[in-house]
């Protein structure tokens, strides 16, 4: 497994990424699995730096692990919280329309992974839960 | 490399060079701002050949261009994208107001 903590930085977004990206490749990725999970990682940490901390700094953590393979990613944050999980959830919907986020984020997670859990309290953070099985659709054919 | 910005007859091409997540999509909203308060722009085009990644910030990046210039007649195209990019145009319906190239 991987175990990783960093600041609530844009730039870490990418890196974020690559770390998904590179832990996949021992499940033997197609190129739309590698793109749906960096997808779904970067709304995840995306949302805890605009959303969690807003301009504030604070502390990510972001686990990658697997049984067999399927892959389970972690992405936690001590911000502000959401009060209202299932309207979050909810397609297009926004707090910050403003700064052009789409409220999308959510809907791009579940599209692309197989699970997202959400769990959060206002005040403390969230913790998003997101799981993939990779190569499942080869294993169905064949 | 970085993204690059050239205006052409009232177009402004943005040949984005990197992955098209937040972190970019706030550096290109930026100086798409300074470009359009200093030329008169009509129609934008971003050009996806040195970008094969794009998430939703940089589909809500692009939907705040096309709701500035659209305003004035202006057109958002989009170009050169890969299947990865192409399906996240798709699933956000950005293909429904932006022309793909």
């Amino acid at each position: 497994m991987i175990h990783l903590e960093f600041n609530s930085e844009s730039e870490n977004e990418g890196i974020a990424r690559v770390v998904a990206a590179a832990y996949m490749m021992r499940f033997d990725p197609t190129v739309e699995e590698m793109a749906d999970v960096k997808t779904a990682v970067s709304e995840a940490v995306t949302n805890s730096i605009v959303h969690a901390y807003t301009d504030k700094e604070g502390k990510i953590i972001f686990d990658i692990s697997s049984v067999e393979n399927i892959i389970k990613i972690t992405v936690e944050d001590f911000g502000i919280g959401i009060s209202d999980i299932k309207k979050a959830m909810e397609p297009m919907y926004t707090t910050k329309a403003e700064e052009e986020r789409t409220g999308m984020g959510f809907s791009f997670m579940e599209a692309f992974m197989d699970e997202v859990q959400v769990i959060s309290k206002p005040a403390k953070g969230t913790k998003v839960i997101m799981t993939k099985m990779i190569g499942g659709n080869e294993n169905l054919h064949g | 490399m970085a993204t690059e910005y050239q205006v052409e007859n009232r177009k402004l091409y943005v040949r984005l060079d990197g992955e098209l997540d937040h972190h970019l999509a706030e550096k290109v909203k930026h100086q798409c701002e300074i470009i359009l308060k200093s030329y008169p722009i009509r129609d934008i085009e971003f050009d996806f050949s040195n970008s094969g990644f794009m998430d939703s910030s940089g589909v809500g990046m692009i939907l705040g261009r096309y709701r500035q210039i659209q305003p004035m007649g202006g057109n958002v195209s989009i170009s050169h994208m890969n299947d990865t990019i192409r399906r996240v145009v798709h699933m956000a319906g950005l293909h429904q107001i932006v022309k793909e190239k």
